[in-house]
C-alpha cells in the first residue's frame, strides 16, 4: 500500500458529486513513491477527520501543477479490467 | 558496437564518468545530467552503477550522446566510428556516403543473443524491475525516452523501427504519445484498429547506438531502418525473433519489451517537458500491453531530458535531421544548397539553409520546397542565408544570427504562410483546436540570402577582421594578448 497518492484534476471532477455526498468512489491513483497507476475504490475528502486511515491524495493539473491536497481511504485496490473501466 | 563496447570507447576518450554513490531514478539522477548539459556543455556521459532499489540490477545511463552545442554532431561522430574531433563536413559527408549503402541485417539464433540472457513472461512481467527515470517533477509518470518501437505495417509487411517516448503506467502496461503522420505507433496502429485485432509491437533499449540514427532518420515509406542501421555501421545488423511476436529485434540489446497495442483503447499519457521547453499536458494515448521481457545482465537505460539544453535528444536530431535535409534536398535538384544546419538555441524552430542563388527564382523554389517539408511539423522556422556564409564551422550559430539581423529586410525577405500546415500537439503556438487536429501551424521563412538582381555595386560588404586591421597591427595584437 502507498503512503501518498496522486491524482489529476479532470479525474476527480468526475466523481466530485460522490466525493460530496461522502459515496465511495472508483478513481484511478497515481503512487505517489513508485508513480504506478492503480484503480481504487475509496473515500475522498477534503480533510481526513472523517475518514481514518486515509492516506495524502495530490491533486494535479493537466499540466502536472499542484492543485491541492485531500485525502483518500482505500478499501479496495481493483484488478486490471475494473481499471479499464474506470480510466479515461 | 554495442552500448558497452560505446561506453567503453568514451571511457578510453576520458569522456565517461562512472557514478557509484547511490542515486535515485527520481530526479536525482536527471538532475545530474542537466547539470552536466549545462555546465560540462555534455561532453562527457555518465553511467549510475548504483540507482537506488536497482543496485546491480540495472544502470541509468545519462548524456550518452549530448554534445556541446558548438559541435552537436561530436558523439554522433564517435558513434559512427570516427574522430571525437571530426569536422561537421566529414561527419555530414561520412553519413551520406554510408547512407547510400543500406545493408540486410542477418538473424542469429536465440542462444547467441545477449538480450535473452533474462526473461520475463506473462504474469511475472515486471516494468518496475527497471529504474525508468522520472524525469520532470511535473511529469504524469516515469518514461523511457530512448529505444526503438518495432512494428510492422499489417498491409505491407513493412517494419518500421521509429523512436517514441513511453510512459509507464503499471507492471505491465505502458502508453505513449501518438502524433498523427508517424508511421508506427499511429499510421500502423490505425490500421490494426481498423481491423480489430491487436497490432504486435517490440521496444527495444539499447543495442547499436547506431539504431538511434536509423530509427531517427526521415526515411522514404517501405525503407527499413534496420538495413539503414547496417549501412551506417558498415556490417549488418544481428537480430533475433522476439519471444512472443514474430518480430526480430537487435541481439545486443539491453532490453526488449514485447506485447500487443490493444484496439480502441486509451489511457491518459502525459504531462511531460517536452523538447520545445514547455510540458506537454495529459491526453488519451493507445495502451502497450506487455507480455514478455528479455534483458541483459545489469542492463543501461539511457534518457534524455526534454526541455533541458543541450539534450541527448536535440544532439541525435541535430546531427541527423540537417544531414537528412541536405541530401533530399540536392536528389530534389537543389545542387547550389552548400550545407544545412540547426541553430542549437532554437532547438527544431531554426533550420538553416546555406545556399548559393545561381538563377532567378531560386530561392522562392527552395522556400516553397521547405514551407512543405514534413521536418515543419517539428519546427515552424527555417534561415535561408548566403552559401559562403559559413554554417558548418563551431561559430555557426553566430554567423546565421548576423545574417538574420542584417541580411533579412523585414518588409522584403520575411515570408510567413497561412496557418494550414500540419502540426504537431506539441507545438507551443497551436491553439487545443490545432493540438487536437493537427493542422493549423503557419511558417516563418527567413530569406537573408543577397537577392539575385542586385548589381555588384548594391553587395554588402562584409567586415572582417583582416579588412579591419593591418597585419601589422593585428599581429601585435596578437603577441600582446597572449602575455594578458
Amino acid at each position: 500500500m502507498a503512503e501518498a497518492y496522486q491524482i489529476f484534476e479532470a479525474w476527480v471532477k468526475k466523481v466530485k458529486n460522490q466525493i460530496d455526498k461522502g459515496e465511495e468512489v472508483t478513481v484511478t491513483v497515481i503512487d505517489a513513491d513508485t508513480f504506478e497507476k492503480i484503480t481504487v475504490r475509496g473515500k475522498i475528502g477534503e480533510s481526513k477527520e472523517n475518514l481514518p486511515g486515509a492516506i495524502p491524495l495530490k491533486v494535479i493539473s493537466d499540466l502536472g501543477e499542484k492543485r491541492g491536497n485531500m485525502f483518500i481511504k482505500v478499501i479496495e485496490e481493483m484488478d486490471e479490467l475494473s481499471s479499464k473501466a474506470a480510466e479515461t | 558496437m554495442d552500448y558497452r563496447d560505446y561506453a567503453e570507447l568514451l571511457r578510453k576518450e576520458g569522456m565517461l564518468i562512472e557514478i557509484n554513490e547511490e542515486v535515485s531514478w527520481n530526479l536525482e539522477a536527471i538532475c545530474y545530467t542537466a547539470m552536466n548539459y549545462r555546465v560540462e556543455n555534455g561532453q562527457t556521459a555518465h553511467i549510475f552503477n548504483n540507482v537506488k532499489g536497482y543496485k546491480g540490477k540495472a544502470r541509468l545511463f545519462g548524456s550518452f550522446v549530448a554534445s556541446p552545442k558548438k559541435a552537436p554532431h561530436q558523439k554522433s561522430a564517435m558513434i559512427f566510428g570516427l574522430p571525437k574531433d571530426a569536422t561537421w563536413p566529414t561527419f555530414r559527408d561520412e553519413f551520406l556516403r554510408r547512407f547510400d549503402h543500406p545493408l540486410k541485417p542477418i538473424v542469429v539464433e536465440a542462444g547467441d543473443a545477449v538480450c535473452k540472457q533474462h526473461v520475463m513472461m506473462g504474469k511475472d512481467v515486471n516494468l518496475f524491475a527497471f529504474p525508468w527515470p522520472m524525469i520532470h517533477q511535473s511529469d504524469g509518470g516515469r518514461y523511457g525516452t530512448i529505444q526503438t518501437h518495432i512494428i510492422e505495417d499489417p498491409d505491407t509487411g513493412w517494419v518500421n523501427w521509429g523512436n517514441y517516448r513511453m510512459m509507464i503506467v503499471s507492471k505491465n502496461r505502458m502508453t505513449g504519445l501518438v502524433v498523427g503522420v508517424q508511421h508506427g505507433p499511429s499510421i500502423f496502429y490505425q490500421k490494426y484498429e481498423a481491423r480489430n485485432i491487436p497490432a504486435p509491437f517490440c521496444y527495444v533499449v539499447g543495442g547499436d547506438p547506431i539504431i538511434n540514427f536509423a530509427a531517427g532518420t526521415n526515411l522514404p515509406a517501405g525503407a527499413a531502418e534496420a538495413d539503414y542501421a547496417g549501412g551506417f555501421r558498415q556490417e549488418p545488423m544481428k537480430l533475433v525473433r522476439a519471444e512472443t511476436q514474430k518480430l526480430y529485434v537487435p541481439a545486443d540489446a539491453e532490453i526488449v519489451i514485447e506485447g500487443v497495442m490493444m484496439p480502441y483503447e486509451r489511457l491518459d499519457e502525459g504531462p511531460q517537458g517536452e523538447y520545445t521547453g514547455f510540458v506537454h499536458g495529459r491526453a488519451p494515448m493507445p495502451v502497450y500491453h506487455v507480455h514478455c521481457i528479455t534483458y541483459r545482465d545489469n542492463p543501461l537505460i539511457p534518457y534524455s531530458i526534454g526541455g533541458a539544453t543541450f539534450s541527448d535528444e536535440q544532439a541525435i536530431s541535430q546531427s541527423l535531421t540537417p544531414v537528412e535535409i541536405y541530401r533530399q534536398l540536392h536528389v530534389a535538384g537543389f545542387k547550389a544548397v552548400k550545407d544545412v544546419r540547426f541553430l542549437p538555441d532554437l532547438l527544431w524552430d531554426g533550420m538553416v539553409i546555406a545556399t548559393d542563388n545561381p538563377y532567378p527564382s531560386y530561392i522562392q523554389e527552395l522556400r516553397a520546397w521547405m514551407e512543405c517539408h514534413k521536418v515543419g511539423l517539428w519546427g515552424t522556422q527555417f534561415m535561408f542565408v548566403d552559401g559562403d556564409v559559413d554554417i558548418s564551422g563551431p561559430d555557426f550559430a553566430s554567423n546565421v544570427y548576423q545574417e538574420m539581423g542584417t541580411k533579412a529586410d523585414p518588409k522584403r525577405d520575411l515570408f510567413r504562410s497561412d496557418n494550414d500546415h500540419l502540426c504537431t500537439p506539441l507545438n507551443p503556438t497551436m491553439d487545443e483546436k490545432g493540438k487536437k487536429t493537427g493542422v493549423g501551424a503557419a511558417r516563418l521563412l527567413w530569406d537573408c540570402t543577397t537577392p539575385y538582381e542586385w548589381t555588384k555595386e548594391e553587395i554588402v560588404k562584409p567586415v572582417k577582421a583582416a579588412d579591419l586591421f593591418p597585419s601589422k597591427v593585428l599581429d601585435k595584437a596578437k603577441s600582446v594578448y597572449k602575455g594578458l
